[in-house]
């Protein structure tokens, strides 16, 4: 074992990252590098050369800058960003990229054409207890409990055509019209790469209970199996569930991201639904996403994002779907907002149409037995 | 059915999959608009072990408009008697002055849009509205007892719980103050019938005096009623009992210490519960008889 003691190092200098904000810090008795970094592993590292990412989402949520010969604690995890980089969990304690401003360390497998290289990382080792053993953002994660109440919270779920359709946009207008309604209202991002933005965000808009999947143990989602993502969502949910009366939650990415399309095919995640909004960057995806969730067995209750910013998008994507298309201001104005968003998602003793998917990607073929997916 | 064929449906043949039957939803809230003219937008709670052949409790918002707020509230206790909540959503837009039981502009009167729910929850199998029992809290409170003044027969049990002010038992006042003739009464007629025959609770905190911007200060008011909400509903009830007979006496129950707000009185204060079960007392046998 090649356990090098902490005291060599000034702590205090050192610059934690947001992901490992539920970490607890002092439990830090040393690293190694002889260890495989794993999904969540804490990584102590030097900033060789700023890339991409010149600033560091701190624990407190305040962007610092970086200058090379930094000392950061990050986790190592998987990327998945269409419009930014794709990273892996590397295979040993070697030079590797920062992929998120959240504290991911992983090695670039690719990148946006418009994104510059990575901040290039120099890791020390994975951050050890006095024993050894390498302390992981999972060991900090909230207990996975049973709801205790005799009531179940409404969870209202947006989801998007990708990246910037105007999920969280449409969360944070949610939770505004709900609390102005007298409510306590739960925010919870059930996957993504973790990164305070999101919940800062949330919280901003008056959310009670801010929470996501850091929380819930992981440092980003990508790559998890969909038994570890029903996990995250009941963890979540069952949080949010012991003080809020309305759920608001929101799942990163596309329809067609790998998780969010196991999550979205999973019986036992569907049944966790009461109702689901579509946010869509043009009425055209809009349209898909609405046929998509459709073919899933989930009925949208309206859907909105970035294309309501311009009436004439918002008028096109409401006469395809015959959905409402909700504009900001429509949050803001219509008496009935909730009521209209609360429109459950499934029909009432019905049995979903969809098994679990497997694959990747597009779903293929949908019967009541069984749900194959393109691979 | 695969998942391409439904991909290849007409935006009109997906409809089967919408809620049409959101009724039937148990444990879960769900929100729903009437089909007739009226479109009244609300929350239904139906628990997942009815009981009392699934009677239905009907809870009339104040002027906050808080319907989601009561359903919420009330749906624990929705579980624990095992009957349905239902709450209608009076809007601003639509129901500017339900409290008083008039429509807004061309839309549908308040107390139409009302039975117009009812009659279509008549409809669903399993929901008894064989009596009708309601709670009205604030402006819900004022709703509730015009309501049975205008239609005498309607309502079986109700609570007004801290009602803001109320329409005197007095043919002098013009309504909404009293029984008198006014514009917005129009060709429907008041009579204090409905009270000979329901059984009515009024409730109020005996600390619920505050003179804030959710109490109609109207000077009429404070001379004919009192200045508070206390004040009021004393005034109100002495009144209404003196024409009513000794039977039918409307009962008042002052709540120690308590104020104004309904979550704050029906869920942390616990007052809920004594509203439900004054409202299915009729239901519920008492705990020796079902012993012996």
């Amino acid at each position: 074992m090649k356990f090098e003691n902490m005291d060599t190092l000034n702590f205090k200098a050192v610059k934690r990252a947001f992901v490992t904000r539920n970490v607890r810090i002092e439990d830090a008795k040393g690293f190694r590098s002889d260890l495989k970094p794993r999904n969540g592993d804490l990584c102590i590292a030097g900033v060789k050369q700023l890339g991409h990412h010149q600033k560091i989402e701190q624990t407190d949520g305040r962007r610092a800058r970086m200058f090379p010969g930094d000392m950061i604690i990050v986790a190592y995890s998987n990327r998945y960003a269409t419009d930014q980089f794709e990273g892996k969990v590397p295979e040993a304690v070697e030079p590797c990229s920062l992929v998120a401003a959240g504290g991911i360390a992983a090695t670039l497998l690719s990148r946006h054409s418009s994104t510059r290289k990575p901040t290039e990382l120099e890791p020390l080792g994975i951050l050890c207890r006095e024993d050894g053993s390498a302390m992981n953002v999972m060991d900090y994660a909230l207990p996975t409990a049973a709801i205790d109440r005799t009531v179940r919270p409404h969870m209202a779920l947006v989801v998007g055509s990708g990246m910037n359709a105007g999920k969280t946009t449409t969360v944070s207008a949610i939770v505004r019209v709900a609390k102005r309604a007298g409510l306590k209202v739960g925010a919870i991002k059930i996957t993504g790469t973790g990164a305070g933005g999101d919940l800062w965000f949330y919280k901003d808009s008056g959310a009670k209970v801010t929470i996501d999947f850091t929380d819930a143990g992981y440092a980003a989602t990508v790559g998890l199996n969909l038994s570890q993502l029903e996990t995250i969502a009941d963890t979540l949910y069952a949080e949010a569930a012991k003080s809020c009366d309305i759920i608001i939650a929101e799942i990163a990415d596309g329809l067609f991201q790998t998780e969010t399309d196991l999550l979205m095919k999973s019986p036992k995640f569907q049944d966790m639904v009461d109702s689901v909004l579509f946010a869509s960057g043009d009425p055209m995806g809009a349209l898909a996403g609405v046929r998509h969730l459709r073919a899933l067995g989930l009925v949208p209750s309206a859907v909105s994002g970035a294309l309501t910013a311009s009436n004439l998008a918002a008028k096109e994507a409401s006469a395809a779907t015959g959905l409402p298309a909700l504009t900001l201001s429509e949050f803001e104005k219509n008496e009935k907002v909730l009521s209209l968003i609360m429109k459950p998602a499934k029909p009432a003793k019905t049995t979903t149409p969809v098994g679990i998917a497997t694959g990747l990607g597009l779903a293929k073929d949908c019967s009541d037995e069984q749900f194959t997916a393109v691979i | 059915m695969t998942y391409s064929d439904h991909l290849a449906f007409k935006e009109d043949e997906t409809l089967h999959f919408e809620m049409e039957k959101p009724l039937h939803v148990r444990g879960r809230i769900a929100s729903a608009v009437t089909h007739g003219p009226s479109q009244l937008s609300y929350f239904i709670y139906r628990p997942q072990k009815p009981r009392h052949r699934e009677q239905v409790i009907l809870s009339i918002h104040g002027y906050t408009r808080n319907a989601l707020q009561h359903i919420i509230v009330l749906q624990e206790l929705a579980e624990e008697k095992g009957v349905t909540i239902v709450v209608p959503h009076f809007t601003k837009q639509d129901f500017r002055r339900y409290q008083q039981v008039y429509p807004h502009g061309d839309g549908a009167s308040p107390d139409t849009a009302l039975m117009e729910l009812v009659a279509e929850l008549q409809a669903v199998d399993d929901l008894d509205l064989s009596t009708i029992r309601a709670v009205g809290y604030s402006g819900g409170g004022q709703f509730l007892h015009r309501l049975n003044m205008l239609h005498p027969h309607f309502i079986d049990r109700m609570v007004l719980f801290a009602p803001g002010w109320y329409t005197m038992p007095d043919r002098a006042y013009p309504y909404p103050l009293g029984l008198g003739a006014s514009e917005i009464l129009a060709d429907r007629s008041l009579s204090l019938e409905g009270f000979r025959k329901a059984d009515v609770l009024v409730l109020v905190g005996d600390n619920d005096v505050s003179r804030n911007g959710s109490l109609n200060q109207d000077e009429q008011i404070d001379l004919a009623q009192g200045r508070t909400r206390v004040a009021r509903a004393q005034n109100w009830t002495r009144t209404m009992n003196a024409n009513l007979p000794t039977e039918n006496q409307i009962k008042l129950q002052l709540l120690k210490g308590l104020r104004h707000g309904f979550r704050r009185n029906f869920e942390t204060k616990g007052y809920g519960r004594l509203v439900f079960d004054h409202l299915l007392a009729d239901l519920i046998k008492p705990s020796n008889l079902q012993e012996s």
